[in-house]
């Protein structure tokens, strides 16, 4: 490739990545910014940097620290669980002769394409007969139920794609199937583990209907938080950007961990990379 | 022994089982049932068996007729623009040149990140009087545009923001689909003197035509499910400019306590759902099936 096609491509790139990452950008540029700058014409690019909106925000009477907590909470726990329900599945699933299996990942599969909308309110019915409503632990069991699927399709393909052999090795030498789990494939499918559960606490961190629905003053996550800000007369944007900013920051870090797994991840492991 | 490893395999996976017949099964039986109740939720006492009766009403609802068409509509559009957007995109990061990586990895983060700050951002951006996008407008000779304050520009802003965010999702598809094909069709086409939209046209376009296919279907689904965004953004305002299905049952369930009418509506976007999760599973398998020879 000569010099000049390779300097036309970098520039292409560069121009897409700056499109793409522009309201990144452009968040953070607010939530630096002061009332009064706010609403400034023309536009301030670079405001002072000033981290006052977030003292703001995350402390006072009004702050927004609970629901941080609350998001960290729920998202640990209910990855937690789906980690552990998930793990033993997908090692059935993938390693087992069990009868019917094909109907049964056919039927996670289908589960995990139901739209959240189509169950939201019986399980606003259910969790509030069960007390549920407005805690952690109500918003921990219906995301274990969302992300469980995901962690066994994703992670019995991983572990498809470890060789038998070596597990069966383990059988030979005296490993009972519990042993050859925790020793052989679990160490092996470490890469895979990681991957789903960084995955798995995303979209906990991320979910806003569920949130929305089942949480209220005590339990509230940080994305209804955020959503809190929005209003028909006066959005208080360097508020809304401050606790978005927070909120987004994890995120920024996990995506570079799994920047290998995104593809396979999010189309369900129907394309891999 | 086949039969002992089978009973094995089974209780591995039962947890999760006993787990999804619980909170998703369940659930969704639970929805069909109410779907023919009369039943709001500040009276639970009160509720009466209307058969296919919210059905009906469903179907003679301007409010549900126009969140259905907006729905198509959304999906459509951002759809057709991804597709086009993320072929050029994956063009652009299929050269293994130093540093496309780290570029390809920023690239994606629109995506990573939920909806709702995104919403809340581009409301900023898109403010009319003291946002980004009409000041830059305005100096490049665009003109003001109302965005999401006006019923005609709302449905389209929606649309930009749902593009902008997901189309890395279609280019890293893409891009995935173009790192399968082989260099000795390149080479081959280039003997033969073939220009580069020759090799687009006839080696890649159709290279892609699996991919393409499951991100056509997923994008489908997700955009049924499109309710993040309006939450953020509009809240199906002006009017009804932007009202989606799924913030139409969020509102009915929610706001207006009518469990009943909203289940009905929720059953709809679950078929529609069904339908084309149906066609996705049946790739799946055959990815599958061609991965294994």
């Amino acid at each position: 490739m000569n010099i000049k096609s390779k300097f036309l491509i970098y520039f292409l790139a560069i121009i897409i990545v700056l499109i793409s990452v522009f309201p990144i950008v452009w968040l953070v540029m607010t939530s630096f910014k002061t009332r009064v700058e706010i609403f400034s014409i023309p536009p301030i690019w670079f405001p002072k940097i000033s981290f006052e909106n977030y003292i703001a925000e995350f402390s006072g009477g009004s702050s927004r620290l609970p629901f941080l907590f609350n998001s960290l909470k729920v998202a640990f726990f209910s990855t937690l669980i789906t980690i552990i329900i998930g793990s033993l599945a997908a090692f059935g699933m993938a390693r087992f002769p069990v009868p019917g299996k094909r109907n049964l990942e056919f039927w996670i599969l289908s589960i995990r394409m139901m739209p959240p909308v189509a169950v939201i309110i019986p399980l606003y019915l259910i969790m509030r007969s069960l007390k549920l409503l407005d805690t952690n632990i109500g918003l921990i069991i219906v995301y274990v139920s969302f992300n469980l699927p995901f962690v066994i399709w994703i992670l019995a393909g991983f572990l498809r794609g470890i060789p038998k052999d070596i597990e069966e090795a383990a059988l030979i030498d005296g490993c009972n199937w519990f042993q050859s789990l925790v020793r052989i494939s679990l160490p092996l499918s470490a890469p895979g583990l990681a991957t789903v559960s960084i995955f798995s606490f995303m979209f906990s961190w991320n979910e806003l209907l569920a949130a929305l629905v089942l949480t209220g003053r005590n339990a509230k996550t940080l994305p209804v938080a955020i959503s809190e800000y929005w209003s028909t007369t006066q959005i208080r944007w360097e508020a809304m950007a401050a606790t978005s900013v927070i909120h987004i920051i994890p995120i920024i870090i996990v995506t570079f961990l799994i920047q290998r797994y995104i593809v396979r991840g999010l189309t369900m492991g129907a394309i891999k990379e | 022994m086949q039969k002992i490893l089978g009973r094995v395999g089974f209780f591995l996976m039962l947890p999760a089982i006993i787990y999804l017949v619980f909170i998703s099964v369940y659930p969704t039986i639970y929805t069909v049932f109410l779907s023919t109740q009369d039943f709001n939720l500040t009276q639970p006492h009160k509720a009466v068996f209307v058969g296919f009766g919210n059905f009906v009403r469903l179907f003679q609802d301007d409010l549900f007729l126009k969140s259905t068409m907006n729905t198509i509509e959304i999906a459509i559009l951002s759809i057709v623009l991804e597709l086009i957007f993320g072929y050029i995109v994956a063009e652009v990061f299929d050269n293994r040149l130093k540093g496309m990586e780290v570029l390809r990895t920023i690239y994606m983060l629109p995506m990573m990140i939920t909806p709702v700050v995104w919403g809340l951002t581009w409301v900023y951006i898109f403010n009319p009087n003291f946002g980004l996008a009409n000041y830059i407008f305005e100096r490049v000779g665009l003109g003001f545009q109302p965005w999401f304050s006006s019923a005609n520009t709302a449905l389209l802003s929606l649309v930009i923001i749902n593009v902008w965010q997901w189309t890395p999702f279609t280019a890293v598809i893409f891009l995935a689909g173009l790192s399968g094909i082989s260099p000795d069709l390149y080479d081959a086409a280039s003997v033969d003197g073939a220009k580069w939209y020759q090799i687009a046209l006839y080696i890649k376009i159709p290279h892609l035509k699996y991919v393409a296919m499951v991100t056509i279907l997923i994008r489908l689904m997700d955009n049924l499910r499109l309710f993040d965004l309006v939450y953020s953004t509009t809240q199906g305002g002006p009017g009804s400019a932007t009202e989606t299905m799924s913030f139409f049952i969020y509102r009915y369930g929610f706001h207006f306590f009518n469990t009943g009418y909203s289940s009905a509506a929720s059953l709809i976007v679950l078929v529609f759902t069904i339908i084309i999760s149906q066609f996705l599973i049946r790739i799946f398998y055959r990815g599958e099936e061609i991965s294994e020879y």
